[in-house]
């Protein structure tokens, strides 16, 4: 089943094999890429029962919201190619019931820029896998805001490919990890040309008996001089019974470069839950807007379109609600 | 550095390749045939007269080396080959202790006073120990620090006289043979290292010394380590490595065992300068009981393939850990080296501080893992990992594991990688110095907070030896 997509501004939707048939576009979905692309993008995208392929083209200007209720089979697959200098903004939700394998790809042709938000919020029964590949034009820009709020287990494998010219990449990620629930992020990204800059930031709060894994790959090869990394992953311990596991990972091959990475694992502050009930404010309802305060900080930080944070925030604020009760 | 400061320590030759000489002139005893076999084994144990426990204990320790395979992440370890490594080599002199340094061999004596130990022991040690190949040739201990109850001797001799604290921590709750192929491996065919006793309360106010010498080509040493500070003590004990180059590759596959009792204080000091061939694969690990410290100071100069991730098990309320390690990888150098620490405790606390160079295509990897318990409530810890990558041959890697599971733990971790800044070089050249001069002063401040760490004369020759290796590396 076709995901419900609403387009505004100059794209197209086509199928996967539609796109295929078109030269240009299927050598960019097809690209040399599938055989470094982690391991749960290459399962889904052989099992594959449909692909949707959104198509922005070159200098234009786009809006694009997607949204998947039920999905076309057990493996599927989305994907966004971004035209020569233009500038889009996604939105994609999920909202599923069932267990499924998923192949992202997003493709930005020179110049372009894309700010993509991604909510996952399936039924909290799902088992869901997805494997996404990114790859980045020379001079091309991405933000990138995954949040996980939604499902029973979710496995996230992506790979941004950073092998043209002074591309930029910001990597966020969201997640607010519940009784039960179990997310492993494993995020790479790959510098292998010059003057290319990422950042990532992951925040995770977790609370109940759930589990979050977090490995964050950087590695800046030879032939990127002049790259700039930087990978930060913050932890917000709610629960005696969590599993919080990081693992940030820099490989460095070239001397002229700024990389770096930095990690912190708290609880809540008593300084902060003691200055808002200071004012009046109940015990729940402190915890509650620390949580929020610790999420929205990130979201903020994405820019994104503002209709896509308006719902993001209000999914956040319903499953931190379920975590502390309004006092 | 006052080139007089050097050479009244003598400790110029010690963080350099000792000097070459004649191998087999120094050996009074050596295994037939090169290769680790079970015959080897029990030669060893027969060669060495131990009890029947001993025996055992690497019989089973060389079944489990045999079953386990290499390590699969890591460096490569594939041009390994133990059936060319010669496992046992005595030195010549051994068999009768000396009990003075002029009775030690002269040819051996000669090696030793150009590391500078007889000075050392005089000027600033509590006690002093020399190891050469497979045993300890000479230790020393100050009479005021034994009439303290302090015992320091070699492990072959601990194994003898102290059979029952030897039996109690030896392989079995800190480092079993079970741990690691090279633990397992260390576990059948160790020989010499130091056996440190500190009775409870007793503070040992000088630190204690080993030097380890490996002259025999091709040879594997395996020394063992075991330290027990009792409750309320507090020590420190140095180790310090060398090795002349050979053609053929050694190996190095020492076991540290230190046990931190309550309220205790040591700290473990290690500078290892092997030759470019040696391949350095140690298990050191520390079980640090309620309120007790134990601080790990460590610089890895030398060596081909080093795997070095010293460990602290934080197993009593209030204990801490401190982790402080410099690398240095050049040519040819795979330093894949970090720390461990497991929180098992509430209010326990840990620090790492990693600082690694690496130049002309050297490798550098950090590799830690932080491990916080279910229940451990008020731990705190905080990482550092920071390269320098000096030209674009070089790599620079940094893999810390951190595993919480904790609520209540207040965890931080930063790393960083890149090249000496041409921002801080700029200043310095535009105040007068030239670019070596620049280079060294932004080089001995990236690895101060090792560095300040160390006794007086580490710290010298330690800068002055970062220094040289550092030199022509701007740009």
């Amino acid at each position: 089943m076709k995901p419900e997509t609403t387009i505004e501004g100059n794209a197209r939707l086509l199928t996967y094999h539609e796109a295929l048939e078109d030269t240009a576009l299927g050598k960019i979905l097809s690209a040399e890429d599938v055989k470094n692309a982690p391991e749960g993008y290459r399962s889904a995208l052989a099992g594959m029962e449909e692909g949707t392929v959104i198509v922005v083209e070159p200098h234009a200007r786009a809006k694009i919201t997607v949204e998947r209720k039920s999905p076309p089979g057990r493996a599927f697959g989305t994907f966004f190619i971004f035209g020569e200098n233009s500038h889009s903004t996604v939105f994609y939700r999920t909202a599923l019931q069932e267990s499924t394998r998923e192949c992202r790809g997003i493709f930005l042709s020179k110049l372009a820029v894309a700010h993509c938000c991604f909510l996952q919020a399936d039924n909290e029964k799902a088992l869901s896998t997805v494997g996404l590949v990114a790859r980045l034009g020379e001079c091309s820009q991405l933000k990138f805001l995954n949040s996980n709020i939604g499902g029973n287990e979710k496995r996230d494998a992506f790979l941004f490919l950073q092998d043209r010219r002074a591309s930029r990449c910001e990597h966020f990620e969201a997640g607010l990890a519940r009784q039960g629930q179990k997310f492993f992020l494993d995020s790479d990204h790959l510098h292998t040309a010059p003057d290319t800059y990422s950042r990532s930031v992951f925040k995770y709060a977790t609370a109940g008996n759930s589990q979050v894994n977090v490995d964050g790959k950087v590695t800046i090869e030879q032939a990127a001089p002049g790259s700039d990394t930087h990978l930060l992953a913050k932890s917000l311990l709610l629960s005696e019974n969590s599993i919080s596991k990081v693992i940030p990972m820099l490989f460095v091959r070239n001397s002229d470069v700024a990389a770096g990475h930095g990690s912190s694992m708290t609880p809540l502050q008593d300084e902060e839950l003691f200055y808002l009930r200071s004012r009046g404010i109940g015990e729940s309802e402190s915890k509650l807007l620390v949580l929020q305060g610790f999420l929205r900080d990130l979201i903020s930080r994405s820019e994104m379109d503002a209709g896509a944070l308006g719902t993001l925030e209000a999914e956040l604020e319903k499953d931190a609600h379920s975590i502390f009760p309004r006092d | 550095m006052d080139e007089n400061v050097l050479k009244e320590y003598g400790r110029d030759a010690l963080l350099r390749d000792a000097p070459g000489s004649d191998s087999e002139l120094h050996v009074g005893y050596r295994a037939e045939h090169a290769g680790l076999t079970l015959e080897l084994v029990k030669e060893i144990s027969e060669v060495k007269e131990e009890p029947d426990w001993m025996r055992r204990h690497r019989i089973k320790s060389f079944e489990i080396f045999e079953k386990k395979p290499l390590p699969t992440w890591g460096p490569d370890l594939s041009h390994l080959d133990f059936s060319a490594i010669v496992g046992f080599v005595r030195p010549k002199g051994q068999g009768y202790k000396p009990n003075s340094w002029d009775e030690v061999p002269a040819e051996i004596k000669n090696t030793f006073e150009k590391l500078g130990i007889p000075e050392a022991e005089r000027k600033f040690l509590a006690g002093v120990g020399a190891q050469y190949d497979s045993e300890v040739l000479y230790k020393s201990l100050r009479s005021n620090i034994s009439d303290l109850g302090v015992i320091y001797t070699d492990m072959d001799s601990a194994v003898r006289e102290h059979p029952e604290l030897v039996k109690k921590y030896f392989m079995n709750r800190c480092v079993p043979a079970t741990d690691n192929k090279f633990a397992a491996l260390h576990g059948a065919f160790w020989s010499g290292g130091s056996f440190l006793y500190v009775p409870a309360g007793v503070k040992v106010p000088m630190p204690l010394q080993i030097y380890f010498m490996m002259n025999y080509p091709g040879f594997g040493q395996f020394e063992h380590t075991l330290i027990i500070a009792e409750e309320g003590s507090q020590v420190q004990y140095i180790e310090g490595c060398s090795a002349p180059h050979y053609t053929k590759d050694s190996m190095h596959a020492a076991v540290v065992e230190i046990f931190v009792q309550k309220g205790a204080r040591a700290r473990y000091t290690s500078i290892q300068n092997w030759s470019r061939n040696v391949y350095n694969l140690n298990t050191k690990r520390a079980i640090v009981q309620q309120d007790a410290v134990m601080e790990w100071v460590g610089g890895t100069l030398g060596s081909g393939v080093t795997m070095l991730y010293p460990c602290s098990i934080l197993v009593g309320r209030g204990a801490r850990a401190e982790h402080l390690n410099i690398a240095l990888a050049g040519e040819g150098q795979v330093k894949d080296t970090g720390a461990k620490v497991f929180h098992m405790a509430s209010n326990t606390s840990s620090k790492i501080v990693s600082k690694s160079i690496c130049k002309e295509g050297g490798v550098v990897r950090y590799r830690g893992l932080l491990s916080v318990g279910a229940h451990c409530t008020g731990v705190k810890s905080n990482v550092r990992c920071d390269s320098i990558i000096a030209d674009s041959k070089s790599k620079a890697e940094t893999v810390p594991v951190m595993d919480i599971r904790s609520k209540d733990a207040v965890i931080g971790h930063e790393a960083s990688v890149g090249r000496i800044s041409e921002e801080q070089l700029f200043y310095l050249m535009s105040r007068g110095m030239d670019a070596d001069e620049a280079l060294s002063l932004v080089v001995r401040g990236f690895i101060e907070p090792i560095v300040k760490e160390l006794p007086l004369e580490y710290a010298v020759e330690m800068n002055r030896l970062i220094e040289m290796e550092m030199e022509g590396s701007v740009g």
